[in-house]
């Protein structure tokens, strides 16, 4: 470290780089260390496209989100494969390049080290093909390796959500999602997505055991009463060579516990927390700051705002900027991480009942869906159907429509409201949004009804394929011809295939399989 | 599952599977294929080796579990080098992975 790079950031994910780019900006030096091979945290792993509004990069997928932030980071020293291995009152221990070990003498110090995953224990946990959810997506998504082919997750948060739908997109089959509690843990919208994927969520089940000989071959789950009990009869076993444990992640602490820094526990974000202020400098220390997981469990947006926010502190403290921009910055940031934590991602919990009960929303919840037009609307041509029914801080899908038919507002937590006057059913929303959660409907065809569902799985159907149209449930309800299939590069990914299936169900089908799974379907 | 399969050639989201240097490392003396750069265990992934090791005392296979380098359970010896995890040490040229996977 030369004597110029007073700041040393640990941790080049999200929070790390975001601090890092900011700290830069206002004319610190910045080392960053990092003991991966490449920089990025797991913002690489992320293939999906992010919630939020524009400037927390909505409708951009993780893995993408990590490009730009490592082209701004260009100029930064980044060290990695540089693990750091302690942290002493005037220095900091580090083995470089995996190498050698060395120590620095920063000024400041910014720790981002993010969070590791909760482990559950029952017999046959240690069974090679039982393994973390994160590991699977890393291995999956970042080394693109199919860790096995049937999987079975335990947990029904955000992380065993998204991951069910990720080995989906990489061939590997999932039997079912197991929940404790007696609802979805994770967001109605993932739930959504998984269920008409035909993936079973099986709330207050439990795994019992796990049995194979040199790797998992037979999972075996009980159904659990209120008291987490296990309930006679209801035992089951399932096919799966592999299982994932989605239980919650915890912040990775061992390098701030060497400090005399207080912690506090707060359940909802990971358990024991380290103490800190709004500037995310340490209750204890003014030369130590934090950010992202290791401040508390929440999302790469969040972990971006806090970096941010770190890094404008530490820059400060050194003197960089003055105290009017430094109070000018702090405050914008602050608010957009208060307009992120609004609603979903740490507010009420949705009133969606049937949707987080089941992953399926419930005809009432449909009735009151400000995104879906009225059954009598439907006559006047092909329509927009937003069937987002949670508060989450979004709003790409009014951004996108050229039409200005869908309304979210100022307060982006607002679930969008259809306009079906100006609705034409153009379909360019269907992409865009994040939680693919729009289709577009038409019922006005004599003999058909059409629907445009958004398509990310290979292979992709083709012009004239025929299939089967699934519903909500994941059940195959009808026959469905592909009419059209629009997979250009303005959809980031997102195809669009128009199915044309039987008349009245236009309102049902929501999803598509060549499987010949139809055959004795009316 | 065998090696061909246990590739992700192409994805949705990630695109085809960029051509890349490949190298030969050696599992108990048997060559395997691996991608230059990526974690052995990948490499023996791929090949159908998915569990890495026995523990001492009772003889248990282990394999992948956390896949960060935090749990240990994908130890090896790696070039003489003992106790090294596998999930995160990147597949070279010529490497030499010993493991305890067919002591009885």
């Amino acid at each position: 470290m030369n004597t110029k790079e007073k700041i040393l950031v640990v941790g080049a994910g999200p929070a790390g780089l975001a601090a890092a780019v900011e700290a830069v900006a206002h004319g610190a030096g910045v080392m960053l260390v990092d003991e991966n091979t490449a920089p990025g945290g797991q913002l690489l792993k992320q293939t999906h496209k992010f919630f939020g509004s524009e400037q927390h990069h909505a409708g951009v997928r993780g893995i993408d989100i990590a490009k730009k932030f490592l082209a701004r980071a260009g100029k930064i020293n980044i060290l990695l494969n540089t693990p750091v291995v302690g942290i002493y009152k005037d220095r900091v221990a580090m083995v470089e390049d995996n190498k050698a070990m060395r120590t620095a003498s920063p000024e400041r110090l910014i720790l981002a080290t993010g969070a590791a995953e909760n482990t559950l224990n029952f017999p046959g946990w240690t069974l090679p093909g039982v393994m973390t959810a994160g590991a699977a997506q890393t291995f999956v998504n970042l080394h693109r390796i199919r860790i096995g082919n049937r999987a079975v997750i335990i947990g029904s948060g955000n992380v065993g959500l998204i991951v069910a739908y990720q080995l989906r997109q990489a061939g590997i089959d999932v039997a079912a999602i197991i929940e404790a509690m007696p609802q979805i843990g994770g967001w109605g919208v993932h739930a959504a997505k998984v269920r008409r994927i035909g993936i079973p969520i099986l709330t207050r089940h439990t795994i019992k055991e796990v049995r194979g000989q040199e790797r998992v071959a037979e999972v075996v789950i009980t159904g659990i009463d209120g008291r987490f009990q296990p309930v006679a009869g209801t035992e089951r076993s399932l096919k799966a060579d592999t299982v994932l444990l989605a239980v919650g992640m915890s912040p990775r602490l061992q390098l701030l516990s060497m400090l005399r820094t207080g912690f506090k526990w707060v359940a909802d974000k990971g358990g024991w927390l380290p103490r800190f202020k709004p500037g995310m400098a340490t209750e204890s220390r003014h030369d130590l700051f934090v950010a992202g997981d290791l401040a508390g469990i929440e999302e790469a947006s969040t972990a971006i705002e806090e970096g941010k926010i770190a890094g404008l502190s530490a820059a400060y403290s050194l003197g960089c900027i003055d105290r009017g921009v430094y109070e000018e910055r702090l405050a914008v940031y602050r608010s957009a991480l208060k307009q992120l934590r609004s609603g979903l991602i740490q507010g009420p919990i949705t009133k969606a009942v049937g949707l987080k009960r089941t992953g399926v929303p419930s005809r009432k919840e449909m009735e009151g869906c400000p995104g879906i037009p009225a059954p009598a609307l439907l006559n006047k041509g092909p329509l927009a159907i937003v069937e987002c029914y949670e508060e989450i801080p979004c709003n790409p899908c009014e951004v996108r429509c050229p039409h200005k038919a869908i309304t979210v507002g100022r307060n982006i937590i607002a679930r969008p409201v259809l306009d079906a006057e100006k609705c034409v059913g153009c379909r360019l929303c269907i992409p865009s949004c994040p939680g693919q959660a729009i289709f577009v409907v038409d019922t006005t065809k004599e003999d058909h009804d059409l629907v445009s569902i958004p398509y990310e799985f290979y292979p992709l159907p083709r012009q004239g394929d025929k299939g089967a149209g699934i519903d909500r449930n994941g059940a195959v309800v009808c026959q469905a011809e592909v009419v059209q299939v629009q997979a250009g590069p303005k959809n980031d990914r997102t195809a669009v295939v128009t199915l044309s299936v039987p008349r009245g169900r236009g309102m049902v089908v929501r999803f598509y399989t060549r499987r010949e799974a139809f055959a004795d379907v009316q | 599952m065998s090696g061909c399969k246990a590739r992700v050639f192409n994805h949705p989201i990630l695109g085809p599977l960029p051509p890349g240097e490949t190298c030969t490392i050696t599992v108990d003396g048997e060559p395997i294929t691996a991608r230059k750069g990526e974690p052995v265990l990948a490499a023996m992934l791929a090949a159908g080796l998915f569990f890495v090791r026995k523990t001492d005392k009772l003889n248990e296979p282990r394999g992948l579990f956390c896949g960060i380098g935090l749990c240990t359970d994908c130890a090896v010896t790696i070039n003489g080098r003992p106790n090294t995890r596998s999930c995160v040490t990147p597949a070279g040229e010529g490497m030499v992975i010993e493991t305890n996977r067919s002591n009885v």
